[in-house]
């Protein structure tokens, strides 16, 4: 086997619902450039670095055979050995939180890592969104986000498809991907991709070295438009809807929360945040104040 | 003296798993130092070293473990190692090292009898490969392997499956499925729900390998099979072959590929996709019997 040791991973981090899935589509339109919109089901680039078949490819033992600790050790090697056998850049999506192991080696193996673009997401919305997506309640789905042992696809009685996945809380897996690494961490927010499509994937493509001109990320952009994968999710499924979820792709508006979060489960949740969502723009200053003074927010 | 996969095995370590038997030795289980590297390997892995003949596996907390040349295997355990865990890196890996070294064909899955042939349902961890052949036996065919299938051809050319070992490797979710109590079987590892399970009815004798059927799970709620021809075949052998990493570095990537040869000549190999949940394993197993001519 050819060993072309490089720095190839690429990682699209983000907190489970943030916007992962949707940067990672326009991604694949952008590299295919094709005439028409990449197959949702059959996308060019890697899928998720949890993925248990990429582990049992690489690792000498079935990961089934293997206690979590174990399996937390050697995925890091795993990704490793991927990175040295693979020819061209790996864009891997990952929602792991970015922690060390016992004896301070980064889970993530910077050695064999380019770059990571991070995306963060409000919380509020994160929390509908997430909740829809493990079909738990959102009071449930909050005290996970606060949970700072948070690990998700734990099943002690049996399998999984993915790998357990140490989250942290919500706050500590923005402060590990945005504050640790000793690569370059580009952080977009949902919130911009939303709201300014263009000028934030323009930048993010730029700073993936990408040579495109503004027709292809355009066009990316259009193929990758929510709709368009809301169709095909339709038409055809989408294999990574948990199957409990009833779609993968929901509108993904700005401001869910404030319809489906009740006043006691936003202060909850600005309370267990308060400073990263403060650092990020999701409560304001005015809003801080306010917070100081009456401990809560109304809702509006 | 045990047996297992064709071999009799002389092993310093007991292995209640395997079926004893008397005779000459084909291979030879002992204790010993083994280096913690290989001089010159042919191709260095996660945790392991190759080269033509030799395999070495390092095993953290477990054990280091030299397998020669299809015959030997050296094991030196490491500090606190139990029994159990240093047995299944050994009926694991190493034996799947050893099967390569022999070249034999050694595919990850789990097969029983039908009707004198050999039914091998292969796949991903978590295809459901272990339940579906549990099934199998719960209704009364019987067992012939579980993790590893090894197969040889024979002077025909045609691909024969030598039995393992009569015992299924089954998580508590999948015991409970079956309508049965975990509590009612020992642990494969004490830090793991994963249990031994030993099947009633167990075949001794090779068996032609006529039925491949690799399963893989999906969020759709509908089941999909398809009749896999020509090179494609080449990908399912491939794919599902045990530690396939290993053979490039063990130089048996020619043994391996006749033998494919052999199976995807001889077997009808189906491509079968199942709900994830819930595990439906009824129908699959009607589907599965539906497919056997």
């Amino acid at each position: 086997m050819k060993r072309v040791c490089n720095k190839k991973i690429v990682w699209l981090a983000s907190y489970p619902k943030s916007g992962n899935t949707w940067f990672r589509v326009f991604l694949a339109n952008l590299l295919d450039d094709s005439d028409k919109p990449s197959d949702i089901n059959k996308l060019g680039i890697s899928n998720i670095a949890s993925n248990r078949d990429i582990f049992d490819n690489y690792a000498p033992f079935y990961s089934s055979d293997l206690t979590y600790s174990e399996i937390e050790l050697l995925r890091s090697e795993v990704i490793t050995e991927m990175a040295m056998e693979a020819k061209k850049t790996i864009y891997l999506k990952i929602h792991d939180a970015y922690t060390f192991l016992d004896g301070g080696r980064a889970f993530i193996p910077e050695n064999v890592t380019a770059c990571a673009i991070y995306i963060i997401r409000n919380p509020l919305d994160v929390a509908v969104s997430w909740s829809r997506h493990i079909n738990k309640s959102i009071d449930d789905t909050i005290k996970g986000m606060a949970d700072e042992n948070y690990i998700i696809s734990q099943s002690l009685k049996g399998l999984k498809k993915q790998l357990p996945q140490r989250l942290l809380s919500w706050s500590k897996h923005v402060e590990s991907w945005t504050q640790f690494p000793h690569f370059p961490v580009h952080i977009i927010r949902y919130e911009d991709i939303k709201n300014s499509t263009f000028e934030t994937f323009s930048k993010a493509v730029k700073i993936l070295g990408l040579k495109k001109s503004s027709k292809q990320i355009e066009k990316a952009i259009r193929f990758s438009d929510i709709k368009e994968m809301q169709l095909q999710e339709k038409e055809s499924g989408f294999k990574e809807k948990p199957v409990n979820a009833k779609t993968f792709f929901n509108a993904g508006e700005i401001g869910t929360w404030r319809k489906y979060l009740s006043e006691q489960q936003i202060n909850k949740i600005i309370e267990a945040h308060f400073n990263i969502m403060l650092k990020y723009g999701y409560i304001s200053d005015e809003k801080n104040k306010a917070y100081k003074r009456f401990g809560c927010f109304a809702k509006s | 003296m045990y047996r297992a996969f064709g071999l009799n095995i002389q092993s310093c370590i007991a292995l209640p798993e395997l079926e004893t038997t008397s005779g000459q030795p084909d291979v030879d289980i002992v204790f010993g130092d083994v280096p913690d590297f290989l001089d010159a390997p042919k191709t260095k892995g996660i945790r392991y070293e190759a080269s033509a003949g030799k395999l070495l596996l390092k095993v953290n907390n477990v054990a280091k473990f030299l397998v020669l040349n299809g015959n030997k295997i050296f094991i030196e355990p490491l500090n606190n190692a139990t029994d159990e865990d240093i047995r299944l890196f050994l009926l694991g890996s190493c034996f799947g090292a050893l099967i390569h070294q022999r070249g034999l064909l050694a595919l990850h899955g789990s097969a029983i009898e039908i009707e004198n042939s050999a039914v091998i349902f292969t796949g991903l961890s978590e295809a459901g490969k272990s339940t579906l052949s549990a099934a199998f036996v719960q209704k009364g065919y019987k067992f012939i392997s579980d993790d590893i299938c090894v197969i040889s051809s024979d002077k025909n050319d045609i691909p024969q499956i030598f039995s393992g070992f009569p015992q299924m490797k089954l998580w508590a979710n999948s015991i409970e499925k079956l309508g049965d109590n975990p509590k009612n079987y020992s642990r494969i590892r004490r830090t793991l729900e994963k249990y031994n399970v030993t099947p009633n009815q167990y075949v001794t004798n090779p068996l032609p390998v006529k039925y491949i059927f690799e399963l893989n799970s999906w969020n759709f709620p509908r089941f999909e099979i398809k009749n896999i021809t020509g090179f494609d075949k080449f990908a399912i052998i491939k794919d599902n072959t045990y530690r396939a990493r290993f053979l490039e570095g063990l130089e048996q990537l020619n043994a391996h590929f006749n033998i494919s040869n052999s199976v995807a000549k001889y077997a009808t190999i189906y491509k079968l996709h199942r709900p994830s949940s819930p595990f439906m394993l009824e129908e699959l197993l009607g589907l599965v019997l539906q497919n056997i001519k």
